[in-house]
């Protein structure tokens, strides 16, 4: 019994340590940007195509709200022992739409980007799972009066890739990761606690410092 | 004394916090009714005659429930005329008028990218100064369907409506039968009448009034 047991924990150690790749980390990283591990560096960031989002509502009907892309700008935060990796101080949404019309978004706050992956390793090419944290944006159809406004809070789940410097976030499933508030009056078919879904890539760009790395 | 006021003041904060309690659900529960004009012009199609019918320009009025969706509202439709050729050569020619019987109701929904919308309209269809071959033929003031013409329309499957610039409603209808056409009635009820007779609307610039 204990052989067996001993076996079986032997095994699945085996498996763990052939899954990952080799000195791959999870949090807390060390963060470089061009190599350099101290103080800060400003980045943008622009979606490589549209931004969908979109809520599940009460009676189960997905209503999608697009933008034709996104542009902002932050601070990624070098050094070592790191969890969160940037900030995304403000965003430019264009081109917005939901049902019944073109909409404003307007974020609010400073959102994070938090690492969670055990992937980064020295390398170039790692794949890193995290999410955008603290998000929280406000949503208005442009009417006057706006016959639909909504706050979208929560996180959003994806991953930076280090060969293509790039936030690929794919926040999907209508977890509650995302969720609606202050909706109001959305023709009644958005409710308060609705989950949502967002995808997008962005590109990011540090204006020349060298490529963002976690390790 | 101090105990009985004490308890008196607990006892008012309660019944004001019950009182708010209350009030609170019918807040959250009140109608938006938010007034919307949009401009109307379009055609409909009479399939028995193969002519047309303009549908405006006018206006579009609708009182929309903003915490439904559901919305009802007025679309006059000015006098107009058609033409057309019974039993292929014989030139007909008349004024119609859509006379509103009841106003537009209607409903918008919110689903994927679009808004979609379902509308129905209903008229009396009149009919005057009917003219065949170029004469006039006594039809008399209250030429009109005997029962109210329904005509629902709504935005095309996949194609949306935007609040405020609008969209495109399609949709057919029955005409039913005329009375009171004098000697006309029978004709225009050998011609007219039936099924599949089709509307369509272009609705535009939206003003929140």
């Amino acid at each position: 019994m204990k052989l067996r047991h001993l076996a079986a924990g032997a095994a699945t150690v085996g498996l763990i340590a052939l899954s990952g790749p080799a000195f791959a980390a999870g949090p807390p990283y060390t963060v470089a940007v061009g190599g350099s591990t101290s103080g800060t560096q400003t980045v943008t960031a622009s979606s490589t195509g549209t931004v969908q989002f979109s809520a599940k509502n009460n009676a189960g009907t997905i209503v999608n709200m697009n933008c034709t892309s996104v542009s902002g700008s932050g601070t990624v935060t070098k050094g070592s022992g790191l969890t969160q990796i940037a900030t995304i101080n403000s965003t430019t949404w264009v081109g917005c739409r939901i049902p019944g019309g073109a909409a404003t978004v307007t974020q609010n706050g400073i959102w994070n980007i938090t690492g969670t992956g055990s992937t980064a390793t020295a390398g170039t090419s790692d794949s890193v799972a995290g999410y955008v944290g603290s998000a929280d944006a406000s949503v208005a159809l442009t009417s006057s009066p706006s016959l639909c406004s909504f706050t979208v809070t929560g996180h959003a789940d994806g991953t930076f890739n280090e060969a293509t410097q790039q936030l690929v976030i794919n926040e999907t499933g209508y977890s509650g990761d995302l969720t609606l508030s202050s909706v109001g009056p959305c023709l009644g078919q958005l409710q308060n606690g609705n989950p949502a879904n967002m995808i997008t890539t962005l590109n990011i760009s540090t204006g020349g410092a060298g490529a963002i790395n976690l390790s | 004394m101090t105990m009985t006021t004490s308890r008196l003041r607990r006892g008012l904060v309660a019944i004001g916090a019950g009182a708010v309690l209350a009030l609170a659900p019918m807040a959250a529960h009140a109608e938006t009714i938010i007034p919307i004009q949009y401009d109307a012009q379009g055609t409909s199609t009479i399939a028995k005659t193969g002519s047309s019918v303009a549908l405006g320009p006018t206006t579009l009025t609708t009182n929309l429930d903003a915490e439904t969706g559901d919305f009802t509202g007025s679309l006059p439709l000015p006098k107009t005329s058609t033409e057309f050729k019974a039993i292929g050569f014989l030139p007909v020619k008349a004024d119609v008028s859509f006379v509103e019987t009841a106003p537009v109701a209607g409903h918008i929904d919110l689903a994927g990218d679009i808004a979609s919308v379902n509308a129905t309209a209903q008229y009396t269809i009149k009919l005057s100064n009917i003219k065949v071959f170029g004469f006039p033929t006594f039809a008399g003031p209250n030429c009109q369907t005997k029962t109210t013409v329904s005509i629902p329309v709504g935005t095309e499957p996949g194609v949306g409506f935007d609040l405020v610039g609008g969209g495109r409603l399609v949709g057919s209808y029955t005409i039913p039968q005329f009375q009171n056409c004098g000697i006309n009635t029978g004709l225009i009820n050998l011609l007219v009448p039936g099924a599949g007779n089709t509307v369509d609307i272009q609705v535009s610039n939206g003003v929140f009034l």
